[in-house]
């Protein structure tokens, strides 16, 4: 086996012990993975660990057995894939398909979020022949999601972090919150108005729920919503430039750095800007981040917030570090999907690759996807058509990385899932954690997710 | 005693190998596979070197001491101490027994 193969199945492995031995023992053993030149043994005694440690009731594992089971699968998977992977570097881990329902009729999924505060509530946008709608989703069993209410919404759509508050459209264009507390019960709380500014693009919750920020063609405006009943503007950012031609959103095209300090936008060019806005009423622009060709978007802070990551239209993914956050500095790229699969996925209505980002809670690995979808049918044709679309298979790509140490990440999966829509491109998200994608398309309302290990 | 140590099963012998090596002194991870491999020449993996090292944690043979970054030394305990005299004894006697009966057999004596 090649030692850059036994390597990337050895930290493979090694994430598949049981959560409780993983707390005690991961960062240790890992550091020795470090020094060590792992080899066929090497990969093969971490298999046996990790499975003699499953069977340790000692580390067992609370969660629902089915979890367990998908653990085990995957600890047999790896043992029995170096038989396979001896012929290739691309390592497949196995996926389930959890779910794939209709979420209305006519029109598309135009965002989606999870709350926060429960990752098995899901809000989805929608627009349609009237107007947007927004509904929430409890997919706690995927299989069978119920929907709890339906409101007045669309594109984008966010949860504030106590998620008890969503922030999307009114009819009027302007932004929006809604009180969700009672998940069945949703009641608008506020409008928040401005000037005329054109669409808006983006939406974003400072992580302790205290600012909005609201971003429109050429501006960013920051909402103190402390009292979400009565919104109060703190300060308009001139933003450098608004995303082109994007129908869809994705949740990361404006995001906040987990202390609250920092806010990344995209520019609609291959960069970010970076704005200070720890006093928010004084908040300006500190850096302008050249990345790879292709706007940036999808921005992701890593938990500790000191990296940024973001993915360029040609499937690039830029790593950021902000130890000096007025100087960001690359600390690496790494690529997802390849420029001949953009190509041949790019439709003539103006629909091409849609992505979506999430560090793991601890920081150590970053997970990408990638949506691909089919060029057969234009996006714009799909939306105005009544007759129903003919289905199409969509490509979702994930990626997912060791970012433990930025100066040298390794790829650890790769793969792909089919996910059918019945017209247009689709949307990927991916649920606070990054084990969890779901895909809403833009035409035909389907949502599908899937679950990554 | 001997029987508890035996309850190790497939981790007896890199147990083994461990609390000789902490016997020398606390050591992190990778310094006792490094030890190890010196003073047996027996390379340990990472997989087999923690499955070990947590059920010798657990049996209270060693202690994990206070972390240096990702790095945390490991000691031998008192128990572990005795349960590492009692193995080496037995080893002692079946040392002697080998020697006897395989100097016998080639009939050096």
């Amino acid at each position: 086996m090649r030692p850059g193969l036994a390597g990337r199945l050895s930290r493979v492995l090694a994430g598949c012990y049981p959560r409780r031995w993983r707390e005690r023992y991961g960062e240790e053993m890992l550091d020795v993975l470090d020094q060590h030149h792992p080899t066929t043994r090497t990969v093969a005694s971490l298999a046996a660990g990790a499975l003699s440690a499953h069977l340790d009731p000692a580390y067992r594992m609370q969660g629902p057995s089915l979890a367990r089971l998908r653990r085990a699968a995957l600890i047999s998977a790896a043992i029995v894939g170096p038989l396979v992977l001896v012929f290739g570097s691309f390592l497949g881990y196995g996926i389930w398909q959890n779910g794939h329902w209709q979420v209305g009729s006519g029109g598309g999924v135009t965002a989606m979020a999870f709350s926060s505060a429960d990752q098995h509530i899901l809000v989805t946008a929608t627009s349609g022949s009237q107007d947007g709608l927004d509904t929430l989703w409890d997919v706690a069993s995927p299989a069978r999601p119920r929907r709890l209410a339906s409101f007045e919404g669309g594109a984008p759509t966010v949860f504030a972090p106590d998620g008890r508050t969503v922030a999307t459209v009114a009819f009027s264009g302007q932004p929006a919150l809604w009180n969700v507390a009672d998940l069945r019960k949703p009641a608008r709380i506020a409008t928040l108005r401005t000037v005329d500014s054109g669409p808006l693009w983006g939406e974003a919750f400072s992580p302790g729920g205290r600012i909005l920020a609201t971003a429109y063609y050429d501006r960013i405006f920051l909402w103190n919503v402390t009292n979400p009943a009565r919104p109060r503007l703190l300060r308009t950012l001139a933003a450098p430039v608004a995303p082109p031609w994007r129908a869809l959103f994705t949740q990361g095209d404006i995001a906040f750095s987990p202390d609250g300090h920092l806010l990344a936008s995209t520019t609609g060019h291959n960069q970010v800007a970076l704005w200070n806005v720890a006093d928010p009423a004084h908040a300006t622009r500190i850096a302008t981040v050249p990345g790879e060709s292709g706007f940036i978007n999808a921005l992701a802070f890593s938990p500790r917030g000191n990296l940024l990551a973001g993915v360029s239209y040609g499937g690039t993914v830029t790593l950021l570090s902000l130890a000096n956050p007025a100087r960001p500095a690359r600390a690496a790229t790494m690529q997802t999907v390849t420029a001949r699969q953009i190509a041949a996925s790019i439709c003539s209505g103006g629909c091409g690759p849609m992505y979506t980002l999430e560090f793991a809670p601890g920081g150590q690995t970053l997970t990408a996807v990638a949506d691909l979808s089919p060029p057969a049918q234009d996006a714009f044709s799909a939306l105005s058509a009544n007759a129903p679309q003919p289905s199409q298979v969509a490509r979702n790509y994930a990626f997912r990385w060791n970012v433990a140490n930025p100066r040298s990440v390794s790829r650890m999966a790769a793969l792909s899932h089919a996910v059918t829509i019945s017209g247009g491109s689709s949307l990927p998200l991916l649920a606070p954690g990054g084990h969890t994608v779901v895909t809403g398309a833009s035409s035909g309302f389907a949502v599908t997710l899937w679950a990554l290990p | 005693m001997h029987g508890k140590f035996d309850d190790l099963g497939r981790f007896a012998d890199p147990s083994l190998l461990i609390l000789t090596s902490l016997a020398g002194g606390p050591k992190h991870g990778y310094a006792i596979m490094t030890d190890v491999a010196a003073f047996s020449a027996i390379r340990l993996e990472p997989g087999t070197l923690y499955g070990a090292l947590s059920r010798l944690e657990r049996r209270g043979w060693v202690r994990p001491l206070a972390a240096a970054g990702r790095r945390r030394p490991y000691e031998i305990t008192a128990a572990g101490q005795e349960i590492l005299a009692g193995q080496v004894t037995t080893m002692q006697q079946i040392v002697r027994v080998a020697r006897l009966r395989t100097a016998t057999a080639w009939g050096t004596r």
